[in-house]
């Protein structure tokens, strides 16, 4: 078996990377494509083998050697749009598709999880994170129709290393991963910023990292420059999510799903809950985690090692307990394959 | 089920604002119960509130006209055996922050009006906390148990209320008796857009021309100029001008109460909720429109599962489709909540048994603050902190984003220009003049 990995983001094309890995250690072939990323990225990837425009990927010849391709799209709307050309060439050419497989890779509920959902539909095999999402696709699918063709799903847990490339420094470090468009209350963001340079500057032994979890421009800053910034307060240079993530004692974010990764290597979680569980906060997934704070629930850094870990129930639920993922995808696709012949 | 004297009585009171709020408090008191129930219904003033649903409820009990900050201070309340809250988002909250001060307090229950299309984990935020939650059915159930298991809002009470909000219809003619007719329930926000909105119109055009011994009668989910709890841009009746020029003569608007035309047809197509389960229980035939795809914002996931999604443009007539006699899967209604097992005589019963005991504090767990005293609240609450510490930077930026949330609360834009004073003197007396107790 020959397989296509497709992405087109950081997030994406890191999780496609180590799927890779995993896959060829299988003894499988894996090649990854995609476009290559612009602008400074919170963490460095290899480049994908085959380097190349979205729009021109359902044409290329590649694809009628592989047996199977994986979908991992930043921008889901995108999905079907692919998958409509690539069946529709092959059926011009009366070529049998290869399977398709895709899913959100980070674990998403209720509405944005439907959401996704009906726009994976036209896949063969689609991936979740954990067994809650699993659950919940069998609740919000109930009694559907054949005609509407819902995907085999299995849980593949999450798409980062399952351990911490580093452990946590000695001196205290809290690493605020911010989010490009969350919170979306205007002025918000300015206000946390703030905060995390108020706290800084009352506690000098801590050192507080400021982590974008998305792709940057060298010409942006995150502070404006009329602030003045506590010597203990960094912006993070490129590439460094994961080693931060790692090294860090306590990860705070609003909702950046690379919070989990914090969570789930045993570091301690902040989420921020002054903006409430709501949907387009993209707060309603951290329901039950167990780490949502108010930043006025917490006086100074020091109160933040009292502050307790990720619910553990919960993050199982989300994937953590699944470490077998990659071999998951390759049994389900062969599976797959073998309902498919003749 | 009939009450007698020598039943127990219920003192509850419900609070309402917006008309489909008042129409699942109506249906709520309209359960046939055996116990005695004296019914109080507490409307907060809105523009465009229907009167005759204001009427029929003070048919039922004790109607009276409040703002949520006079309710709020109402000794009264604390002479309820039970509370129900039909508001929206954070006012169901505040109110439950407000009375769970007291430790001798009525119970309080809340729910959601009808079938949850979106929003459910929201929705559940804000209610969090309540002595009960009122949900339609196993469906809403299977959802909540999935959310609060492991977590320590996993004792939360709820109570299957169903989806039924008619009592059994006696005077309604058989279908086959019932002029040929189809009713379309409009909804002002389903679809949203003007374009989907214009499609839905068209759709219903072309199936009127096609079915020319047929009616075919649009239901505005509002007369022109009434309000309901959505913002309407363009009322249908717009829409229909704007979109078909000359309608054919067997199209037309109807505002007559919904009941009644459902009373007379022989078909519903829909994409409301309300209006599916309506038109089941006025023993007329409900189809849910598919034609605007698996749209989950518009409840298609939903709808998918129930036997009875179909295509206007695939329909080729009605006598085809009235021949079909199209019928929900008994298996869907269920898990709906549409059962006789569902109704809100199990809310009754379960306020009558528990009455008397000392209602729970909420669970309170350090990383769980779920959605109470959060956004609005939350930066009201922050920028009293700020105020305190002297802060004024954040208690500036705080409550700039409460005015930004709530541009028009009068108690905020004043603690806003309080705080922006720069001269000492005048920000502590506007400070004094601004100041409200929130906790």
């Amino acid at each position: 078996m020959t397989f296509l990995l497709i992405s087109d983001g950081v997030l994406e094309h890191s999780a496609c990377w180590l799927m890779a890995e995993a896959l060829e250690q299988q003894g499988l072939r894996c090649i990854t494509a995609g476009p290559p990323l612009q602008g400074h990225q919170p963490l460095t990837t290899p480049a994908p083998q085959l380097s190349i425009d979205l729009a021109q990927l359902p044409a290329h010849p590649l694809l009628e050697q592989v047996s199977a391709i994986g979908l991992f799209l930043q921008n889901p709307d995108e999905i079907p749009r692919f998958i409509k050309t690539y069946q529709n060439l092959c059926r011009a050419v009366g070529r049998t598709p290869a399977a398709l497989f895709s899913g959100p890779l980070v674990p998403l509920v209720g509405d944005a999880l439907i959401q996704d959902l009906s726009l994976r539909l036209g896949c063969d095999l689609l991936l979740v994170s954990g067994e809650h999402q699993r659950r919940q696709l069998r609740s919000l699918t109930f009694n559907w129709p054949i005609s509407l063709r819902v995907p085999p799903v299995i849980c593949t847990g999450f798409w980062f290393p399952q351990d911490a490339p580093c452990a946590p420094t000695q001196k205290p470090l809290l690493l605020a991963l911010i989010q490009e468009r969350i919170p979306t209350h205007m002025g918000a963001h300015e206000h946390l910023l703030r905060q995390l340079n108020s706290w800084a500057r009352q506690r000098p032994n801590w050192t507080v990292m400021l982590q974008r979890d998305h792709s940057w421009n060298a010409t942006t800053k995150l502070m404006a420059n009329d602030e003045p910034l506590a010597d203990n307060l960094l912006e993070a240079a490129p590439g460094q999510l994961l080693p931060l993530l790692g090294s860090c004692t306590a990860c705070l974010t609003v909702s950046s799903p690379w919070s989990l990764a914090a969570m789930a290597w045993g570091r301690i979680p902040i989420i921020v809950g002054d903006y409430g569980i709501h949907d387009e906060q993209n707060t309603t997934g951290f329901f039950g985690c167990g780490a949502m704070h108010r930043l006025r629930s917490i006086p100074h850094l020091d109160a933040v090692r009292e502050l307790p870990m990720a619910n553990q129930a919960w993050l199982d639920g989300n994937g953590a307990d699944i470490t077998d993922g990659p071999q998951r995808l390759a049994r389900a696709l062969s599976d797959l394959a073998l309902r498919e012949e003749p | 089920m009939t009450a007698t004297a020598s039943q127990p009585t219920l003192h509850v009171l419900l609070i309402a604002d917006s008309d489909s709020q008042l129409l699942a408090c109506e249906a709520l008191c309209s359960a046939p119960t055996a116990l005695n129930v004296h019914w109080t219904f507490s409307v907060i003033p809105r523009d465009g509130t229907p009167q005759a649903l204001l009427k029929r409820l003070a048919e039922r009990g004790t109607l009276r006209h409040q703002s949520l900050a006079r309710l709020l201070r109402d000794r009264r309340l604390q002479h309820f055996d039970a509370i129900g809250v039909f508001l929206t988002g954070s006012k169901i909250n505040d109110i439950r922050l407000a009375l769970q001060r007291n430790r001798q307090r009525p119970l309080l229950f809340c729910g959601f009006n009808g079938v949850v299309l979106d929003h459910f984990i929201e929705g559940v935020s804000w209610r969090m906390g309540y002595d009960l939650i009122c949900l339609s059915g196993p469906r809403d159930r299977d959802a909540l148990e999935q959310l609060v298991t492991g977590t320590p809002f996993a004792q939360q009470r709820t109570v299957l209320t169903g989806l039924r909000r008619n009592a059994p219809c006696t005077d309604c003619t058989p279908l086959a008796e019932r002029p040929r007719r189809l009713v379309f329930a409009e909804q002002v926000i389903m679809p949203a857009t003007s374009s989907e909105r214009a499609r839905l119109v068209r759709l219903l055009s072309d199936l009127a021309r096609r079915s020319p011994n047929w009616d075919v009668v649009i239901k505005p989910r509002i007369a022109p100029g009434d309000a309901t709890f959505h913002d309407v841009e363009t009322h249908i009746s717009t829409t229909l001008q704007q979109t078909l020029g000359v309608p054919p003569t067997n199209l037309r608007l109807d505002y007559r109460p919904l009941p009644v035309l459902l009373k007379q047809a022989r078909l519903l197509a829909t994409l409301s909720s309300t209006a599916f389960f309506d038109a089941l229980d006025f023993g007329c035939r409900a189809i849910a429109i598919s034609d605007l795809g698996l749209q989950p914002n518009y409840g298609g996931h939903v709808y998918a599962g129930s036997g009875v999604w179909r295509s206007l443009e695939a329909i080729p007539n009605l006598d085809a489709l009235d021949a079909e006699g199209p019928s929900p899967d008994p298996r869907w209604l269920e898990w709906m909540g549409y059962s006789q097992q569902f109704s809100p005589f199990a809310l009754l019963e379960a306020l009558n048994e528990q009455k008397h005991r000392t209602p729970e504090p909420p669970p309170s767990r350090i990383g769980y603050p779920g959605n109470a005293q959060s956004s609005f609240n939350q930066l009201r609450l922050g920028a009293e902190a700020a105020i305190a510490s002297g802060d004024w930077t954040s208690a500036r930026e705080l409550l700039w984003q409460a005015t930004m949330m709530r541009p028009l609360h009068r108690g905020v834009a004043r603690r806003h220009w309080a705080v922006r004073q720069a001269n000492p003197l005048i920000r502590q007396i506007a400070l004094l003049m601004s100041y409200r107790d929130l906790k």
